[in-house]
């Protein structure tokens, strides 16, 4: 497994990743922000834990507005909140397999359930990366992880 | 011609997604099966037939490779086509579910033309909902399907 990125190759990744599943499968224009410290995100969080031949996590933040506009280009209609932290989730476990298929072709990872995580909760170290999702903010954090230490 | 299709994946809204865009597709669909894991599926499909099985690998209990495995061993099950879902675009996951004997693999993210073409070929039939070979006045039923 490549981890020889430094953080910011990483966040570029990063980005990389989640415009490709946002546009793709969520119908969202996306543009990078230089910003590495969103305002506060006032809609769902969620993290999930990677296994394979590297271990880690990535976790995703987002405002309230964005989540609903997501579900509802989702799923071609309006969503609640719960539905709305649903395809959240589902956003991080594309976002993450997208990333770590491009990373490295050869192996193979297993990813956990994505659960809830407050982004106060990131740690300082890892990648993270902002996106901007039509009007609203995209938060991102990704790290590999090695004898449960940060590995980026 | 109308197929009917069964949806595995823990996430709700990854199989309404995928019912979704089956349907925007134009992919002319009997009945959808929906299933939580490998486990559910197979015994929804004890009882139930389906022309084709959509999978995502991660999953509790039984996963997607779990699953294929065991319908390649099952006594009527094994010639159901199964088309893997996933985020994994990696070549070792690719051949190795098509070493258990999975026919089709997407990758997520991907466009509903993608979805749609990847299930026409696994099934063997045209754009237009026809078996491959067969003349466009002949339709058939699913008694009639064979692999």
């Amino acid at each position: 497994m490549n981890s020889a990125f430094d953080a910011g190759q990483m966040a570029g990744r990063l980005r990389d990743a989640a415009s490709q599943v946002l546009e793709t499968m969520f119908f969202a224009g996306t543009a990078p922000v230089e910003e590495a410290s969103p305002a506060v995100l006032d809609g769902p969080a969620v993290a999930l834990r990677f296994h394979g031949a590297a271990t880690g996590s990535l976790s995703l933040a987002t405002d309230a507005a964005t989540a609903a506009m997501l579900a509802e280009n989702f799923y071609g209609m309006g969503a609640g909140a719960d539905e709305a932290q649903n395809v959240v989730s589902e956003l991080a476990n594309m976002v993450c397999g997208n990333l770590l298929s491009h990373l490295d072709t050869q192996s193979i990872f297993c990813l956990d359930a994505p659960h809830p995580e407050p982004a106060e909760d990131w740690p300082l170290s890892g990648a993270r990366a902002l996106l901007q999702v039509e009007s609203g903010l995209l938060a991102l954090h990704f790290q590999f992880q090695s004898n449960g230490e940060s590995a980026l | 011609m109308a197929f009917d299709v069964m949806i595995v994946d823990d996430s709700p809204a990854m199989r309404r997604f995928v019912r979704r865009v089956v349907e925007v597709s134009g992919f002319a669909v009997g009945r959808y099966l929906e299933a939580g894991d490998g486990e559910e599926a197979l015994a929804q499909l004890e009882h139930e037939w389906v022309d084709v099985v959509m999978t995502d690998i991660n999953m509790p209990r039984m996963d997607g490779e779990a699953l294929v495995a065991a319908l390649r061993t099952h006594d009527h099950l094994a010639n159901v086509p199964v088309i893997v879902i996933s985020t994994d675009a990696t070549d070792a996951r690719r051949q190795r579910l098509e070493h258990l004997g999975a026919q089709g693999y997407v990758t997520k993210p991907f466009a509903p033309e993608t979805l749609r073409a990847e299930i026409e070929r696994v099934l063997g039939v045209t754009p237009e909902g026809l078996m491959v070979g067969a003349e466009p006045d002949q339709g058939g039923d699913h008694d009639e399907f064979s692999f």
